[in-house]
């Protein structure tokens, strides 16, 4: 991979660009949506928790796209991992608000 | 995938950089293959974590809904269950990502969904269960005013 690859006519790596974009703004936006929620529910940790995930969210996507113009050959797998993770702690913590909503 | 059969791109005999990508697991065995099945698979474990993503949007919208308004406590476990369906979901995204990663570079055949037949069940479940509700109050409502 010493000379730049030929351009892919399907757009094929634009389109991965533009699914991470997806996915980490909608982590993000649903991270935003559940800290109102959970302040508006008085779970103030709750709060802060998903407003950390939103703001590594929106981490994440800019890492990624610097990773991706630093090198050539990159893994997702970091990254991957990183959003699934976020996505990890985001239904935890759905979960303990749904819990924390029945009990009172 | 189009069928137009580039030539495959591999690293020069020549001059062959050094693999330092994570997991060796997947970046260890095999060949290179074309970088756009690589990038369709990243595309498919993102699809995968946008489904968990909605079924957690779904839960929260749920839960919300249930700090308005006053819902049987049905509602609430749909929700948790709608929530922890989605990370798992997530999780699931990851392992697919590397079992079809693995494949690619083995020139194996590709693993089945594993989520698939659990998503589609869930949802024909849900949609039983609603319709089912649905009819239930429909003919208590009939029976209340006839």
């Amino acid at each position: 991979m010493s000379e730049p690859p030929p351009r892919d006519p399907g757009l094929q790596p634009e389109r991965t660009a533009l699914a991470w974009q997806r996915t980490a703004l909608s982590t993000s936006m649903i991270a935003v949506v559940l800290a109102f929620a959970c302040l508006r529910g008085g779970f103030l940790l709750g709060t802060l928790v998903a407003a950390g995930v939103a703001v590594a969210a929106g981490v994440t996507l800019f890492a990624t796209r610097r990773a991706a113009l630093r090198h050539r050959r990159i893994s997702p797998w970091t990254a991957l991992v990183r959003i699934a993770l976020l996505l990890g702690v985001l239904a935890v913590l759905a979960g303990v608000f749904t819990v924390f909503v029945i009990r009172r | 995938m189009d069928e137009r059969g580039e030539s495959v791109e591999r690293p020069g005999p020549d001059a062959p950089p050094p693999d330092h990508r994570l997991p060796r697991s997947v970046y260890g065995v095999g060949s290179e293959p074309d970088y756009r099945f690589s990038l369709a698979n990243e595309r498919t474990a993102l699809a995968w974590v946008r489904t968990g993503l909605s079924l957690v949007a779904g839960g929260v919208a749920l839960t919300t809904l249930g700090t308005i308004a006053d819902l049987p406590w049905a509602v609430d476990l749909l929700a948790l269950v709608a929530c922890l369906a989605g990370g798992a979901l997530a999780v699931s995204a990851l392992f697919s990502w590397r079992r079809a990663e693995r494949a690619i570079r083995l020139g194996r055949p590709l693993p089945v969904p594993a989520a698939l037949p659990w998503l589609v069940g869930g949802v024909l479940v849900l949609a039983l269960v609603l319709a089912g509700y649905a009819v239930f109050e429909l003919l208590r409502a009939a029976g209340a005013t006839g």
